[in-house]
């Protein structure tokens, strides 16, 4: 690649302009096919741009011409992690090391790629060697704290984002960190001004966004302590995930094994109340949050749908309660099976978008077979008539809540 | 070269398809047909097949007739690197710097072409060389006052007299309006203006999603003044004048400054005036403190020069940009309104066979399209008829259903957009820059 050339695509890709930076690239490599560099700015343009297969051929073709240039692996590394391939990237990434120690963007980007693997241990030394190497570079303090953060280790993470926030007080993951130990700590206020912040400072930032509505609800105590619990449970492993999700039935068991009622039931109840609590709490400070300015503009659009879901389910099992009080005591079937489908249906912004729609269409199920429930009961029909629809009422809203549960 | 030829060619390459020569001399056949596109193929497939600089020079030859110039002169400019004495990249080189409006480098290209070998003589260019004439349409050397070196100077700039005004935009009212009260009026009533010590000058940065009429509605603006418009952009300063980009963007400023009045229209300033805190590399940290000191104008004022600049990322542009007496006015140029459409409709529609459309029906039914969409949506209708055409083998009229059935594949480009610009209105609002969107978004 001719020196200009060289100069031209990488203040392009300087200036944020990858398209024509690929342009220059590409059409200097069809006049010297064999420069390594070029195909390696190839690279960069193209990871740039999100196309990551073909960044990996790029920087592939790179390599080939110098297989230890550590540049050439990063980019490799960032490109394969773009297609998913986290393994070959943390290859990559472990080769570029070994041929660089000292290289704190390389040390940086393995505690990235071990991040999303769920090593945070791993990556919190993989980022304390990058901040090591680089004690001026924001970002690799800020990567530390994230690391250090997905430990658990919420003081040193604070630290060590406001040490980021030193060195460079616009670093918006740093503030995203300090939104982040707010939340872990209950402590709402420290959660939104970091939140809000980088905001400011990145409103595309989707995840920060999702941590301001969290901020938000967290302002109301009950709910500021379901969401500790849930990111205590978050931290832990997953077969200590299953536990806890296990556990009261097996204490239950093992209660009633022993015939003492008056502490089961007692015990049954408030587990059961946690577990409505813990359900309920996220659609309904949803549709408290909508009620506000600031709350309509953050809160996603899955989560409105699942709100109003939820809202809708609620608003008819208490019609149909208080009409069953007055008329009809049958009635309460359809309150308890849309109760306990709101439940599920409230939460469904947590699933994928493909397996939302099976809850979408179990809603619509349950709610025809409400109505044919509720005609029979209004037909004056008897005990034979009404068992089928019951059973599938509350056994249909039984399984969207499981699923909803295991789906997530 | 008939067809037959080129078949016999064709066909003998099939038989031996790593017959590099015989490629070569088949892309060159090609492009001396006219059919550029083909020889571009050939000449590839010789490249990957280890041809040499020959190829090269062929490659970029098809580029150059294809209009792809930036690729033309990348290829001959390292060929021309690598081989100094190599007549015919000499040659194309100084089609291509001309053609870039650099006159002088090409004339220097051109003798040394010749030189190397006379029979590369071409009258033409030489007499374009010459006349110092440029491609493109440039202002006359005698519409400014001034020496001749400065009419010279000007020459080189892709500078124009718009002949469209504001009649020409359709619909944007409000945009129009403000950039009349802050550039058209105080050229046009400076007495008025000046009662309220206020002078001409001064910039407006025009933002919003790609396709939407930025750059038609500042050439609209240069002729709605009767002004000189000049357009700059990242490729003009990075890759016509590499290692001086400071440099040139401070004559470009001198140039405009000499043809006042004028619009001086920066393209994607985004670009130019990224954001320090983004920017590591030096040179673009550099482009960016030229640029603020030629908005300034602290050596030379910028008295009769109106600076617009257009970005689809308002976001990425420095705030230095945005105090008073640079860009003091953010002005959102939205996707088209109802009335913008029916005027975009029209004008594509325009020699085209039509029957009677409903062009209100059509703009009703394209709410946030950009004027690009628009474009999109009339040429599928076009193919479309054009296919109904060859079979009835009678032209047929465009139809307000052809642009219905067209509708239906078509998605407007402004929603990511939309999407973005959403967010940073509502999280990054800092002193109401993004006012508008929000009103937009809320009247949508």
């Amino acid at each position: 690649m001719s020196e200009s050339a060289i100069d031209r695509a990488e203040l392009l890709l300087e200036a944020g302009r990858p398209e024509d930076a690929e342009c220059e690239a590409r059409a200097s490599l069809l006049a010297q096919p064999d420069d390594g560099h070029a195909h390696g700015i190839l690279a960069r343009a193209l990871v740039m741009q999100g196309r990551g297969e073909e960044a990996v051929a790029a920087a592939r073709e790179a390599l080939e011409h110098d297989p230890e240039d550590e540049a050439s692996l990063l980019v490799l590394a960032l490109a394969l992690s773009l297609t998913g391939d986290l393994q070959d990237a943390e290859s990559a990434i472990r080769h570029g090391i070994a041929v660089d120690p000292e290289n704190a963007a390389l040390h940086q980007w393995l505690a990235e790629i071990l991040m999303q693997t769920d090593r945070s241990a791993e990556a919190s030394r993989s980022a304390s060697e990058a901040r090591a190497l680089a004690p001026h570079d924001p970002d690799a303090a800020a990567a530390y704290a994230h690391a250090l953060m997905l430990q658990g280790r919420t003081d040193d993470a604070e630290h060590a984002a406001r040490e980021a926030l030193a060195i460079d007080p616009e670093n918006d993951r740093a503030h995203h960190i300090l939104g982040l130990v707010g939340l872990n700590r209950g402590d709402s206020d420290e959660a939104l001004a970091g939140f809000r912040e980088a905001l400011r400072l990145d409103p595309t930032d989707e995840s920060a966004r999702e941590g301001l509505v969290l901020a938000l609800k967290a302002r109301h105590p009950v709910y500021a302590q379901v969401l500790r619990f849930f990111l205590w449970q978050a931290r832990l492993p997953r077969q200590a995930q299953w536990a806890l999700l296990i556990a009261p039935f097996v204490i239950g068991r093992a209660i009633r094994t022993v015939h003492n009622d008056a502490i089961f039931f007692p015990l049954a109840l408030v587990f059961i109340g946690l577990i409505v609590l813990t359900w309920a709490a996220d659609p309904v400070m949803t549709l408290a949050l909508l009620a506000t300015r600031e709350g309509r503009l953050v809160v996603s659009r899955d989560s409105r749908v699942a709100a109003a879901l939820f809202g809708g389910f609620i608003a008819v099992a208490v019609a149909a309660a208080i009409v069953g009080a007055a008329y009809d005591p049958h009635l309460f079937i359809v309150t308890f099976g849309f109760v306990v489908f709101a439940l599920g249906a409230g939460n469904v912004d947590g699933l994928p978008q493909k397996r939302r729609k099976v809850v979408y269409a179990a809603a619509v199920a349950l709610v025809l077979v409400a109505v044919v429930q509720t005609a029979i009961i209004v037909a004056g029909g008897g005990y034979h008539a009404q068992v089928v629809p019951a059973v599938v009422l509350i056994l249909g809203a039984a399984a969207s809540l499981w699923y909803v549960r295991l789906a997530s | 070269m008939d067809e037959a030829t080129l078949a016999t060619l064709r066909e003998a390459l099939a038989l031996s398809p790593d017959n590099v020569p015989l490629r070569e001399h088949l892309a060159a056949t090609l492009l001396e047909a006219g059919r550029a596109g083909e020889a571009e193929t050939e000449y590839r497939e010789a490249l990957t097949r280890g041809a040499g600089t020959g190829a090269q020079l062929g490659l970029a030859r098809a580029f150059f007739a294809l209009g792809k110039l930036r690729e033309a002169g990348v290829l001959v400019e390292a060929l021309a690197e690598n081989e100094p004495n190599n007549a015919g990249a000499q040659l194309l080189l100084a089609r291509i710097v001309l053609n870039d409006g650099r006159p002088d480098e090409a004339r220097e290209r051109y003798t040394r072409a010749v030189q190397l070998d006379a029979s590369l003589s071409d009258p033409d260019l030489a007499a374009a060389l010459a006349a110092g004439e440029a491609k493109r349409e440039r202002v006359p050397a005698h519409a400014y006052a001034g020496d001749e070196d400065e009419a010279d100077a000007v020459e080189t700039v892709a500078a124009e007299r718009p002949r469209i005004t504001f009649d020409d935009v359709g619909g944007m009212d409000e945009v129009k309006e403000e950039i009349r009260m802050k550039i058209v009026h105080p050229f046009t009533q400076p007495e008025l203006f000046a009662a309220y010590g206020k002078a001409p000058g001064g910039g407006i940065l025009l933002y919003g999603p790609p396709g939407c009429g930025k750059t038609h509605i500042a050439r609209a603006t240069a002729g709605e003044i009767s002004a000189t418009f000049i357009a700059v952009g990242i490729d003009e300063v990075l890759s016509m004048w590499m290692g001086e980009s400071e440099q040139q963007l401070h004559e470009t400023f001198e140039r405009a400054r000499r043809a006042a009045p004028c619009v001086l229209f920066v393209d994607e300033v985004d670009a130019i005036g990224a954001k320090r805190h983004d920017v590591r590399h030096g040179p673009m940290r550099q482009l960016v403190n030229q640029f603020l000191v030629e908005l300034d104008g602290i050596k030379t004022a910028n008295e009769g020069v109106l600076i617009l600049a257009a970005t689809n990322a308002p976001w990425a542009v420095d705030d230095a940009l945005r105090r008073p007496g640079r860009f003091d006015r953010v002005v959102f140029i939205p996707p088209p309104d109802e009335q913008a459409r029916v005027a975009i409709l029209h004008l594509h529609l325009a020699e085209r066979p039509t029957s009677e459309i409903d062009l209100e029906s059509i703009a009703r039914k394209t709410k946030g399209f950009s004027g690009a969409d628009l474009a999109a949506v009339v040429d599928r209708a076009v193919e479309a008829k054009l296919r109904d055409s060859m079979q009835a083998r009678v032209p047929l009229p465009l139809e307000t259903r052809d642009l219905e059935a067209a509708l239906k594949s078509a998605r407007p480009t402004t929603a990511e957009w939309m999407q973005t610009a959403r967010s940073y209105a509502l999280h990054a609002n800092e002193a109401g820059t993004y006012d508008d969107v929000l009103a937009y978004l809320e009247r949508r």
